[in-house]
Formats: C-alpha cells, structure tokens, sequence
C-alpha cells in the first residue's frame, strides 16, 4: 500500500492507495495514524479513493483510528469511499459510526 | 486436478500455515473465476471471503503452527461455485460468534470476519471430517431471474 500525507486548509489529509488487508497495509496505515496523532494532528482525512482492496482487518484498522484520535481530542473523517468500501461499513453497521463524504473537499469543509 | 466438465473443476491445495499464502490463494482464486465464471460483481465478496477464511485457519485454526497444514477446496458445479478451508485445529462453537453490529462490538477492532463471509456470499457452514475442521462456503452460479424467467416460459 502506499500513502502521501499533505495539508489542506489546516487539515491533515492521509491518502491511502492499493490494498488494506491483514499484512497488507494494514501496519502502514496504523503507523501514519500514531504517528499523525503523535504530532498532535487534530483534523484528520483519510482518502480511500484509491483503495483497492479492504478486508476486515482494514475495516478494523480504521475502526481503531477512529478510536484513537477520538480518545486523544482529534476528529478523523473519510473521504472518496469506494462502492466496495461503502458497503462493506453498511453492512458492519460502521456507516454510522464514521462521518464519510463523497469528495475530499466537502470533507475538509466539513471542519469549518 | 480432476475434470468434472467444461467449465467444472475441483481443485485441492495443502500448503503449510503462513499468511503468505493468503495472496497466493487471492490469485489462484482471480485465475479460476475467469473459468467458471464468478460474476465480476460478486468476485471481489468471493476473494474477501477466501482471504479471511484462509486467515482465520492459519491464525486461529493453527495458532500460525508451521508444522501443521491448511487445505483449500475450489470447486465448480453447475449450481455453485463452492470454497473449503481446512485447518488442523480444535474447530469451535460458532454460535457463540458474537455480532459485530452489536453496540458493545462495534467499536472492536476484530470478530467481523466470519460475519461478512456470512453476510456476503449464499451459505457458509462449519463442517468437521476425518479430524479436520472446515468451513465450507457457495455462491449461487445460477440466474435466478434466467430460471423464473424459464419457468414462467414452462407454464405458457
């Protein structure tokens, strides 16, 4: 999996592309997220647009992040869900713990 | 490799546990369903679920023993196309698999796998034989519009 972290309008924005699964991506992306959270990030994106592939490891993973950054004050939110990734949080019932948007933009404008 | 037909196979592999072969199943799997074929909208639920199979026998079945084997069954019927995974452990009760959806579950990082497999694909059964625990799994090859279709063309 590879990964590009940059900031957009004071929020961090994590863009993960190729595969979240058990010993695919999966370490990556729990590291950038301790490691954003480490450096005191508070608004956090994370970019799906370009996730292949996510089982429920990955579904676990961000299920973590999410919990992390709520217990260290941060606001994690997704952005460009795949129709795969979108249904796989309908069915766990995770659509209705994380806050999704359709484009990046309307995530990052959801923090103002 | 055995030849049931055209189109029809039942292919068998033993390898031992490691999770590298997770994505050498992934693969064979992508190789096979041209065969057969698994419809493109429901391959990508087919591979998720023979990933956390194959995950869950290694892991859990196994307790990732390298001395011990994990077999994986692919087969196409006419009717199904059909995954078996097998490992060497004690197998389990699955009714106490607990619902991930659940309010005091939801926030667990892990317990979602075999309720997708389940959720996914048309059936998926535990099954024990010859001191072996598995978990067999189908989806359906057959349209079920193309086969109400037919049989209303029966009645005419």
């Amino acid at each position: 999996m590879n990964n590009r972290i940059y900031e957009k309008d004071g929020v961090t924005v994590l863009e993960l592309k190729g595969t979240i699964t058990l010993g695919g991506g999966d370490v990556t992306m729990r590291d950038r997220i301790k490691e954003l959270l480490g450096q005191d990030r508070k608004k956090i994106v994370i970019d799906l647009g370009e996730v292949s592939f996510m089982d429920s490891t990955g579904l676990g993973e961000l299920v973590a992040a999410y919990t992390t950054a709520r217990h260290q004050q941060a606001t994690l939110k997704l952005a460009n869900l795949t129709k795969k990734i979108k249904d796989l949080l309908s069915i766990t019932q995770l659509a209705a713990v994380f806050e999704t948007y359709e484009s990046l933009d309307e995530a990052i404008a959801s923090f103002k | 490799m055995t030849d049931p037909g055209p189109g029809r196979f039942h292919v068998h592999f033993r390898v031992p546990s490691d999770l590298r072969y997770t994505d050498l199943f992934h693969t064979v799997l992508a190789q096979l369903a041209r065969e057969v074929p698994i419809p493109e909208e429901r391959m990508d639920w087919v591979t998720l679920a023979l990933r956390e199979a194959v995950n869950n026998a290694v892991l859990h079945g196994n307790k990732k023993d390298p001395s011990k084997f994990i077999e994986v069954e692919l087969e196409a019927t006419k009717e199904e196309f059909i995954m078996r995974v097998w490992d060497e452990g004690p197998g389990f009760d699955d009714s106490r698999l607990g619902d991930p959806r659940d309010p005091e579950n939801l926030f667990r990082p892990n317990g979602r796998g075999i309720f997708l497999i389940r959720q996914l694909l048309d059936r998926a059964k535990f099954i024990r034989k010859e001191g072996r625990f598995g978990l067999e799994m189908a989806i359906s090859l057959v349209d079920k519009d193309q086969t109400m279709d037919n049989q209303e063309a029966a009645h005419e």
